[in-house]
């Protein structure tokens, strides 16, 4: 009988995911390109969200859409009629986007006069949270009727998030969403994350959310 | 539903290594992983089934070393574990609610024994 021989490894499952991650990361620096990778549950309002920080922002950056989707091309039909630079992807049956498919995506933008790309991720929150896909920044939505316990059920998104939106607050009456809760919850999982209340119907709460995009985006393409 | 692309990792890392070792097969490999990054075994398992096949690693048994979640209290040092859906806000030792996830994200190819 041949003898078997134990080889201790260590190595993180996503460590090839992680370096593709870093290298696109590093290519965008280069080339003073902001990317938002925002993620959120499907009817969270992610693309509203995203239509009224390009209504706030458009005037100072000049920004670039990649729509990542199952199969449609709603979301970015209606980010080009607003006027924006879109791409939508295609993922198929595929629950998230990795390294290598957003560099792929971003191919389909002329990055280099983008000062910010947003990337709306695949509607889920769970896979989503495992993929480094090279983002400059992470942000998620958390929308009112999706309910407060929703940190307790995917810590993993909420642990990995620099900035939290929570929409759809004008539902916030007809519905027992503790936000208070939330923010405690959420600040367990990540001391550090920025957390902003917003309706992306009315408008309110978007000039705190895309004051702080702003700020990032600043000192992203400045460094 | 992430457990393909994860499994495709695992088999690529331990392949990887295994061939550097110059070996005929992989008998075995051990993954650990915490609680909080929802990988389910019996899916993995299945996933990896499939895309082992013909390849060196195709009969190796995969064991998952399953690290349980847990928050460290700032406060007065406790360390507490949990399951995932009841996760833990304030430190059950001294009420503080100065905590922190400490445990449960890890995702790592610990080990393979080849022949």
């Amino acid at each position: 009988m041949q003898n078997v021989r134990i080889i201790d490894i260590k190595e993180s499952v996503f460590a090839n995911n992680d370096a593709a991650a870093e290298s696109l990361r590093q290519k965008l620096r280069e080339e003073k390109t902001f990317l938002l990778n925002l993620m959120s549950s499907p009817g969270s309002g992610k693309t509203t969200t995203v239509l009224r920080t390009l209504e706030t922002l458009h005037e100072q950056f000049r920004i670039g859409v990649l729509e990542a989707d199952i199969d449609s091309t709603v979301d970015a039909e209606k980010v080009l009629s607003a006027g924006i630079q879109a791409v939508q992807l295609h993922t198929g049956g595929l629950c998230h986007l990795d390294a290598g498919m957003t560099a792929d995506g971003l191919k389909g933008l002329d990055t280099q006069n983008l000062d910010l790309v947003i990337l709306e991720n695949i509607g889920n929150l769970v896979c989503p949270a495992e993929f480094d896909t090279g983002a400059s920044k992470n942000a998620m939505i958390l929308s009112v009727p999706e309910g407060d316990d929703k940190p307790l059920k995917y810590p993993l998104m909420f642990s990995k998030c620099d900035a939290l939106i929570i929409n759809k607050i004008d539902c916030l009456p007809y519905f027992d969403f503790d936000l208070e809760a939330v923010k405690k919850r959420v600040s367990v999982l990540n001391p550090d994350i920025n957390i902003f209340a917003i309706s992306a119907k009315t408008g309110e709460g978007v000039k705190d959310w895309c004051h702080w995009l702003r700020d990032e985006i600043m000192s992203w393409n400045r460094t | 539903m992430h457990e393909l692309s994860v499994m495709r990792n695992i088999l690529q890392i331990a392949v990887n290594f295994a061939e550097k070792q110059n070996a005929c097969e992989i008998v075995r490999i051990t993954v650990t992983a915490g609680t909080v990054v929802n990988i389910v075994p019996y899916y993995a398992k299945l996933f990896f089934k499939m895309i082992a096949k013909d390849t060196i690693a195709q009969n190796a048994a995969l064991d998952f070393n399953l690290v349980p979640a847990a928050i460290l209290c700032s406060s007065c040092g406790v360390k507490t574990q949990f399951e995932v859906g009841s996760m833990l806000f304030s430190c059950p030792s001294c009420g503080s609610d100065c905590v922190q996830l400490v445990s449960g994200r890890e995702l790592r190819v610990e080990s393979i024994e080849i022949i």
